[in-house]
This record gives structure tokens, C-alpha cells and sequence, in this order.
């Protein structure tokens, strides 16, 4: 244990302060980070008529809340996931995830009854919503990612598929404001899309910009 | 000199404001600790680069650590994140036939035994347990355990890959 010793006191003579990681920034910039994407929305496509005359379409609270309460889960699990310890479980934004997952499913019914419209399959809105909804996404995990810098995520992997439905929805959420659809299927089809592109993308990048 | 946890988590505490006899402290008592932790669980060769890569880890993300919550916890899930790293670099140890120390931690210690690295193991199918433990923690030869097991090499290799897998998964379960 000669050598440990020798490794201690070069570690001591290395230490200086450090500031406990703090789940406060990444809320922060998650909040941020999604308000001004709502308001950038805005500003290039426009909010709904219904959503700035005060009596927004069922479908837009329903979708905006449920993306909304998934970003938070999700956000919740990742900043767990960001101190290790035996015993702690985040795996809570799986629920809220399966709760996510009327959107696909209703959309899988309608194509397996031969009701989907073909029309979503070929609007224009949806890649708009995809491609608007995924730059949002890798924005917030960026910011996501630098605020992980000093954690210790000890299943980098989980870690990487929580930040990216974190961010991947949050960003849905804020373009979901200005999106003209009233349909489920679209929903179930576009946002999908979008937040499942996030996760993978941030599944695959994430635990390799964390290695530690 | 028996450290409890609300001692090492009140000077790790002190170490993160940068109180380097309280760092040195952490650092001695996780040596100590890891030492017995990884005994057993990998050949004995393998345990003092384990211990020093578990430190240097300890020391450099220690702002991870939670001072309101316990510390053993955290240095477990450490810990265990360095085993499952090294148990996927060694593949074939050259050390076959060496002499394994015994685990070190008391059985009887419901703390302990609920953060070990056994608790893991035993959550893996019983060829999982087999194979892993006498390829990468006896340092046995692929071909060597198969014979041993009756399982076909392939066999064995995709049980050692399955359950380095689910042992990364379950690095924070009890």
C-alpha cells in the first residue's frame, strides 16, 4: 500500500474547495432555456390564436402539460442521477414517460385501424415541428451537459437517455405553443418523433462527454 | 480506529471546503475501506490499482458528494462503478492459480452486506454468477471455464457480456 500512500499525499497536496454540486443551475437553466424557446417560437412562427386569446384547444393544454410534467420527471431523475449512492432509485420519469406514451399509442391504434391521416405523415408542420423541437432539445442539453460537468453519474448511460427526454420535451413543450395541429395522431407521430430523436441522440453522446 | 459514518461524512463535508487534514483523512479511511471492499472480488493483483483508481475518483468528484446524505452509500456506487470498469478491461488475467483473499467485510453488517458488491452478483442468473466469477474474478481462461461449466465458450463469453451489462445497471441497487 506504499504506492496509495504516495497517491493520498499527492491528492492532498493537490486539494483546494470545491462547491457541492447543486441541482439549482440546471433548473435554472432548464426553465430559462425553455421559456426562451417559447418565446423565440413566438417570434418566428407565432403563438396559436386560441392560446393569446386565453381559451387554448384541449389538445394544446393536454400535450403541453404532459410534455411539460415528463421534462420536469425526467429533469428530477437526472439531477438524482448526478450524485451516486447505493439505494437511490430515479427511475420515477419511466411513469411518467409510460403516461407520455398515450400519444404514440393513439396514434399507433388509429394507423393499425387505418385511420390516420396521411395528411401528418406529409405536413409540412411536422418537419418544421421536428427539426424547431430538436434544435430546442440539443440546446438544453448542452446547457444540461455543463451543468453535469462535476457529477459522478455511475450509469452514464440511464443518464444519458434522462437528460435527453428532459430536454427533448421540454423543447416540445415550448414549440407545442405555436404549433397549429389539433391532432392527437400528429402528437403521437411528430413529438414523438422529436423527443425520441433527443433521448437517442443524448443516449449516445452524453455518457462519452461525462466519462469520468 | 473504527470511523463511523457520521464521522466521515462530517470531514468529507470539511474536505469539500477545502480542509486538506480532513481530505487526507477521507482519503486514508477509503483506502482502508476499499481495500476490504475489493477483496475477494477480484483477483489480489488487481485489488491496490483498483483501490488507487477509486481514490483518484473519490478526489476528483468529490463535489458529487451529498453531505446531507450518508457517505458510504456514495463511495459504494463509486466503488462499484470502478470494479464493473475493471472487470471489463481484464479480461484474461495472467494470474491463474493465485491465491484470492477472502471477502473482508462482516457478513453481519446489515449496512455493509446491503451495499456490497455479493448483493449485485447475486442479482445476476446463476450462469451469469458462473461464469463471471471464474473468468474475471478467479482468472480462469475462457476455454478453461468452459470445461469446468460444460458451456460452450460462446456461451460463456455472451454470459460474462450479459452480466457486466446488468451489473452496470444495477451499480446503485441494495
Amino acid at each position: 500500500m506504499k504506492m496509495s500512500e504516495e497517491l493520498i499525499r499527492s491528492l492532498v497536496a493537490q486539494h483546494q474547495q470545491v462547491r457541492p454540486f447543486d441541482a439549482r443551475p440546471g433548473w435554472a437553466f432548464a426553465s430559462i432555456g425553455a421559456g426562451a424557446a417559447a418565446f423565440g417560437c413566438h417570434l418566428v412562427f407565432g403563438f396559436r390564436s386560441d392560446l393569446l386569446a386565453a381559451a387554448p384547444h384541449d389538445i394544446v393544454v393536454l400535450r403541453a402539460t404532459i410534455m411539460l410534467v415528463l421534462g420536469i420527471a425526467a429533469l428530477a431523475a437526472t439531477g438524482s442521477m448526478a450524485r451516486p449512492g447505493v439505494g437511490k432509485h430515479a427511475d420515477g420519469w419511466l411513469w411518467v414517460a409510460l403516461i407520455a406514451s398515450i400519444f404514440p399509442l393513439a396514434a399507433l391504434f388509429a394507423a393499425l385501424a387505418g385511420q390516420f391521416p396521411a395528411e401528418i405523415m406529409h405536413a409540412k408542420s411536422g418537419i418544421r415541428c421536428l427539426l424547431a423541437s430538436s434544435i430546442i432539445g440539443v440546446g438544453i442539453a448542452s446547457g444540461l451537459v455543463t451543468w453535469l460537468r462535476t457529477a459522478a453519474p455511475v450509469r452514464p448511460q440511464r443518464l444519458g437517455w434522462s437528460v435527453g427526454v428532459a430536454a427533448g420535451s421540454l423543447a416540445t413543450m415550448a414549440y407545442s405553443l405555436t404549433c397549429p395541429s389539433n391532432s392527437i395522431a400528429y402528437v403521437g407521430l411528430w413529438y414523438t418523433l422529436a423527443v425520441m430523436g433527443t433521448a437517442i441522440l443524448c443516449r449516445l453522446v452524453v455518457p462519452r462527454l461525462l466519462r469520468w | 480506529m473504527q470511523v463511523d459514518d457520521t464521522s466521515i461524512a462530517a470531514l468529507m463535508a470539511r474536505s469539500q471546503k477545502g480542509d486538506a487534514d480532513a481530505h487526507d483523512a477521507v482519503l486514508r479511511f477509503c483506502m482502508r475501506w476499499l481495500k476490504r471492499y475489493f477483496s475477494g472480488k477480484i483477483h489480489a493483483d488487481h485489488v491496490q490499482d483498483l483501490v488507487q483508481e477509486t481514490l483518484i475518483s473519490v478526489h476528483t468528484k468529490r463535489a458529487s458528494y451529498d453531505s446531507t446524505r450518508p457517505f458510504l452509500p456514495w463511495l459504494a456506487a463509486i466503488a462499484r462503478y470502478r470494479w464493473i470498469d475493471r472487470l471489463r478491461k481484464v479480461y484474461r488475467t495472467e494470474y491463474f492459480g493465485t491465491h484470492i483473499e477472502p471477502d473482508a467485510i462482516d457478513p453481519e453488517d446489515g449496512i455493509a452486506a446491503a451495499i456490497s458488491i455479493e448483493r449485485m452478483i447475486q442479482m445476476l442468473s446463476q450462469k451469469q454468477q458462473v461464469a463471471i466469477t471464474l473468468v474475471k474474478l478467479q482468472g480462469y481462461s475462457i476455454a478453461e471455464a468452459a470445461t469446468m461449466t460444460g458451456m460452450s465458450e460462446s456461451n460463456l463469453k455472451m454470459n460474462i457480456m450479459r452480466g457486466i451489462r446488468k451489473l452496470s445497471a444495477l451499480v446503485e441497487e441494495e
